[in-house]
């Protein structure tokens, strides 16, 4: 087939889905790397959807959470370097002392308490609750970005709440630097 | 035990990207026009490796004006299908459900495919267009609807053609209609439709009807009519006569009636008043004007 004689059809459709994807996939990048490099990460990324245009989804939601994948293998590319990284972990926002007030009373846990729990998770935890709460996946697309069976991914995201759970629940003192996180070390 | 939801909403309130800088819609649209560009001159060079440095400057000018697409983006959920406009405010006395679409390409523009009687959708194509509307609308008014959308109810589901409908119903009223060419290319289908609350209209007589849409919409550039809404116990089937003599079949389903036609016919129904036909449980039949 000869791509030369694509229709304009094709630039049309990707136009729609750059301008329908672009600002989630941006955020996507943001919470993953500096932002600085967002913009440049989103538009490699989509130099690759561009490429790769003939394998999108047809469906929305899944050719954003494909969109996110190739933004993800952008990012690992960048990132390699003798030892390859499997996971990309997820910023959370710079966040001050307030507590975070909620009608429930067993949510006394502050944002400090949630930031810290969340940077003993290691980046492959992150990486797995990022996409469900943050990008709002279902399983079968998270598994998709991660390349990944959606019952793997099901498992790790099991264990990433887990996980975090139990640090919120038994930080160290912040002053007690030689406390162990319990699923620090957990394998996805 | 910190409740999994607690613990979501306070991540989501420390989103890393609410405090980047939004999309500065000149550097997208400036990528774009650079990677469709690009590959025009590279096509024999498709299999390049996915990392590539960035060549495009910081700051470049706008080449399109495209660029009130990237507004809003920052703050709420991320909004997706910017394309699916829906008004409110069912049984208002107005047109519901208004929109105008871009006619990019392929797809049923033409609506060739589509049929006088429907085709009830079931299993899979049920289950998929029914989450595509509920997709459509969770964004709407800041999210107002997104727990209504979660649990509702699929009222009518109905093919004409490669043209789906799909009406979702749930308590105090709520109700939501979806009409998609599911055979669009990606992202170029667009999707026509309302999203609302009855207010206090009461049930209808068993042998009435009460329509919640009622009017001429455009999508892909081209105007259709539609009749939809509650049906009473004892009506089985409505059918309208169109002005070229072709008699159109509504899906009457689960209290529920919809049906739908190219063109404009029913621009003026809303207010003026459309005849139907209807058949009852018992056999018989009759006539009923349909108006707000």
């Amino acid at each position: 087939m000869d791509d030369l004689s694509a229709p304009a059809d094709r630039a049309d459709s990707f136009r729609a889905m750059y301008t329908a994807v672009y600002p989630d996939v941006l955020r996507f990048v943001q919470r993953r790397t500096g932002a600085a490099l967002a913009e440049d990460v989103v538009s490699d990324a989509f130099l690759v959807v561009w490429r790769r245009f003939a394998e999108a989804p047809r469906n929305h939601d899944d050719a954003r959470a494909w969109t996110f994948g190739i933004a993800r293998n952008v990012m690992l590319n960048a990132e390699r370097g003798e030892q390859r990284r499997q996971a990309l972990g997820v910023r959370l926002s710079d966040i001050g002392g307030e507590p975070y007030s909620s009608s429930h009373e067993d949510a006394v846990m502050t944002r400090v308490d949630l930031s810290r729990a969340w940077h003993l998770l290691s980046a492959v935890h992150q990486e797995a609750l990022g996409l469900s709460v943050f990008e709002d996946l279902s399983a079968p697309q998270a598994a998709v970005v991660l390349g990944i069976s959606p019952v793997a991914y099901r498992l790790r995201l099991s264990r990433a709440r887990r996980a975090l759970r139990l640090l919120i629940d038994h930080l160290p003192d912040p002053s007690s630097r030689s406390a162990a996180a319990p699923e620090r070390t957990a394998t996805p | 035990m910190k409740r999994l939801q607690d613990i979501d909403t306070m991540l989501r309130s420390m989103d890393a990207a609410n405090e980047a800088p939004d999309a500065r819609p000149q550097r997208a649209q400036a990528d774009l026009e650079h990677i469709l560009a690009g590959s025009t001159a590279r096509r024999t060079t498709a299999t390049a490796p996915a990392t590539v440095p960035a060549k495009v400057g910081v700051g470049e000018p706008a080449r399109a004006g495209r660029n009130d697409l990237f507004r809003g983006q920052k703050h709420g959920a991320p909004v997706r299908r910017r394309r699916a406009v829906v008004l409110g405010g069912l049984a208002a006395a107005a047109t519901a459900g208004l929109l105008v679409l871009p006619s990019l390409s392929g797809g049923d523009a033409a609506f060739a495919t589509w049929t006088a009687n429907p085709v009830t959708l079931s299993g899979a194509d049920l289950d998929e267009a029914a989450a595509d509307c509920m997709a459509s609308n969770k964004n709407t008014g800041d999210g107002m609807y997104a727990q209504d959308l979660a649990a509702a109810e699929v009222a009518i589901a109905e093919r004409r053609g490669e043209w789906m409908t799909v009406v979702l119903t749930g308590a105090d009223g709520f109700e939501a209609t979806c009409i998609t060419d599911g055979s669009a290319p990606l992202f170029d289908g667009g999707m026509i439709g309302s999203i609302g609350r009855l207010g206090a209209e009461t049930d209808p007589a068993a042998r009435s009807l009460a329509p919640t849409q009622l009017g001429t919409g455009m999508i892909r550039n081209k105007p259709i009519s539609i009749a939809s809404g509650r049906a009473g116990d004892d009506v089985v089937g409505v059918t309208y006569t169109s002005i070229a003599g072709e008699e159109v079949a509504a899906t009457v389903f689960k209290g529920h009636f919809a049906l739908w036609l190219p063109g404009a016919e029913l621009q003026d129904a809303s207010g003026g008043g459309t005849t139907v036909n209807v058949t009852y449980r018992d056999g018989t039949t009759g006539t009923q004007e349909l108006s707000f």
